[in-house]
């Protein structure tokens, strides 16, 4: 079985994609193996609809027996309306982590307003996991997502353990997203990705180890049926690839197979 | 031991070998510094590709983009085996002082050692795609029966469509490269659908359900496999196609049988 540490309920748009239908979302779960999916709901990131994610958070987890659980989404814009619902939500089973996209909020990782949401996490033994990213010349906004950015509050909080989306993304956010890794040992990597290096999942492994690494897809924008092929095609034991698709996340997040 | 890790693995070894992928987006590139490790040889980038690629590589070198043309396409005609279905693309800029007839006989010789394709960067290499300035390319392309390989982002979708339109015994594959022509999804899906001489490289197809989409909007035979690799990683091409709801036959198509058909003939002289 396969645990996915990256998903999205909702549509995204932009461009042409399927409409989001949770239906479906657990039929891909069921085609690839997925016995989990971790989601961040589009609408909330894209537009603060809190409202309406919420309700969709909870029709997910509930059609799909517990499967399909959710990150928090906060919004450092956004402080009140984030934390009133990571409160409300605080002791629901289908909220396992929180998540931040310093991109989509143009708002710097390390910018001071996140604080309330790193002491929330500690106070309630919560993972983060956020989108990282490399420095881009067509977007701008990635700079807020850069590994380093996330520096200051790792060292405040060590008890939290945080998800670097993407591992970085692409080459050189990788190599930082390492660097940072090596540094604090509560930094763990998703492989979430559309156009993905050669030799990323080992590169992972080859550096902090085989225990740090998620499988991640990115649904439903990305198709986790390319995205597995980041750990298929890679040159590092099947074991590895075990702990990469199940193991890793299930001693995180507290998880057993049913 | 997690049985259904082991059966996708098994799944995905089963695909290489059952479907037989032609890499028409393979790049041989000792040079690249970019990269979590060194860069393969000119030799074992190539063995490395065949293991899961069994049916052939269209190859380009790296320096053609990166050092110059001449000197990336002059390493690259030293590697090819055209009896091993290892093929190649030129990478070309239109300079006044190397056209006419010493160009022709460029072409001739290296289509002679196995290059099949050319490809253009106007862009990053400075010039227009009008007939005015490649225009000599184009007829070189439709005589040699060569296709023309060209990125969404070294041009605009509607410079592809105007090439469609201007040129239509000539066949295009746009190479999504290293940018991300997910987001485009919209121009090629009515591009594709529209002009026959049209075909995309599947390496950036990675939208959820899109080569499914794909194949019954514009059909299988409008996509040909290709990997990005060496930059890329291979694998990924692999199961999009490997694990995507669509027949064996259309599989197979994608895989390397569009491949073939653009290809064959290609480089010999009308």
């Amino acid at each position: 079985m396969i645990i996915d540490t990256h998903m999205h309920l909702g549509e995204i748009i932009g461009y042409c994609n399927y409409p989001f239908n949770i239906e479906k979302q657990i039929q891909v779960m069921d085609e690839v193996g997925i016995l989990y999916g971790f989601s961040a709901h589009n609408i909330a990131i894209g537009a603060d609809d809190f409202e309406y994610a919420e309700d969709e958070v909870a029709k997910a987890y509930e059609m799909s027996g517990g499967r399909i659980m959710a990150f928090h989404f906060f919004d450092p814009r956004e402080t009140d309306r984030s934390l009133y619902f990571m409160e409300k939500h605080k002791k629901d089973p289908a909220y396992i982590g929180i998540k931040f996209h310093p991109s989509m909020s143009y708002t710097d990782a390390a910018d001071e307003r996140y604080r309330p949401s790193w002491e929330f996490a500690k106070e309630n033994k919560l993972p983060i996991m956020s989108h990282t990213w490399d420095l881009s010349l067509t977007n701008f906004k990635q700079k807020y997502s850069h590994p380093t950015a996330f520096v200051k509050y790792l060292e405040e909080y060590p008890e939290v353990p945080f998800i670097m989306g993407h591992s970085g993304g692409r080459y050189n956010g990788v190599r930082a997203a390492v660097e940072v890794g090596k540094r604090f040992p509560q930094v763990y990597f998703d492989l979430a990705g559309d156009l993905v290096a050669a030799g990323l999942a080992k590169y992972l492994v080859d550096n902090v180890g085989d225990r740090r690494i998620f499988y991640a897809s990115d649904y439903c924008m990305m198709d986790p049926r390319t995205t597995i092929g980041t750990v298929l095609g890679a040159d590092i034991p099947m074991e590895t690839k075990e702990r990469i698709f199940w193991d890793n996340a299930a001693e995180v997040f507290g998880l057993s197979e049913k | 031991m997690n049985k259904s890790v082991q059966m996708l693995q098994e799944r995905y070894e089963e695909a290489i070998k059952q479907y037989n992928f032609f890499d028409f987006n393979f790049w041989n590139d000792p040079l690249d510094i970019e990269r979590f490790y060194p860069a393969p040889g000119k030799f074992e980038a190539i063995e490395q590709i065949r293991k899961v690629c069994t049916a052939g590589v269209l190859m380009t070198n790296g320096a053609s983009k990166t050092v110059d043309p001449g000197i990336g396409n002059g390493r690259l005609v030293e590697l090819l085996n055209p009896a091993d279905n290892v093929f190649g693309a030129l990478i070309v800029t239109p300079d006044p002082q190397f056209s006419g007839p010493a160009f022709e006989e460029y072409i001739d010789k290296m289509t002679k050692a196995g290059v099949v394709a050319l490809r253009l960067y106007p862009k990053r290499f400075y010039h227009s795609l009008s007939d005015t300035v490649c225009g000599e390319f184009y007829e070189i392309l439709e005589s040699y029966n060569m296709p023309l390989i060209i990125s969404h982002v070294e041009t605009s979708w509607d410079g592809i469509e105007s090439l469609c339109k201007r040129h239509p015994n000539m066949k295009i594959v746009v190479d999504g490269g290293d940018a991300k022509i997910l987001y485009h999804n919209r121009d090629y899906m009515a591009m594709l659908k529209a002009y026959d001489n049209l075909f995309v490289d599947t390496h950036g197809l990675v939208v959820y359900d899109e080569i499914e989409d794909l194949c019954k909007i514009v059909g299988a035979e409008k996509l040909v496999f290709g990997s990005y690799a060496v930059y890329n990683e291979p694998a990924i091409s692999i199961t999009s196609i490997a694990f995507a709801h669509i027949s064996e036959e259309e599989k197979k198509l994608i895989a390397h049988g569009n491949a073939f058909r653009l290809l064959d003939g290609a480089g010999k002289k009308k």
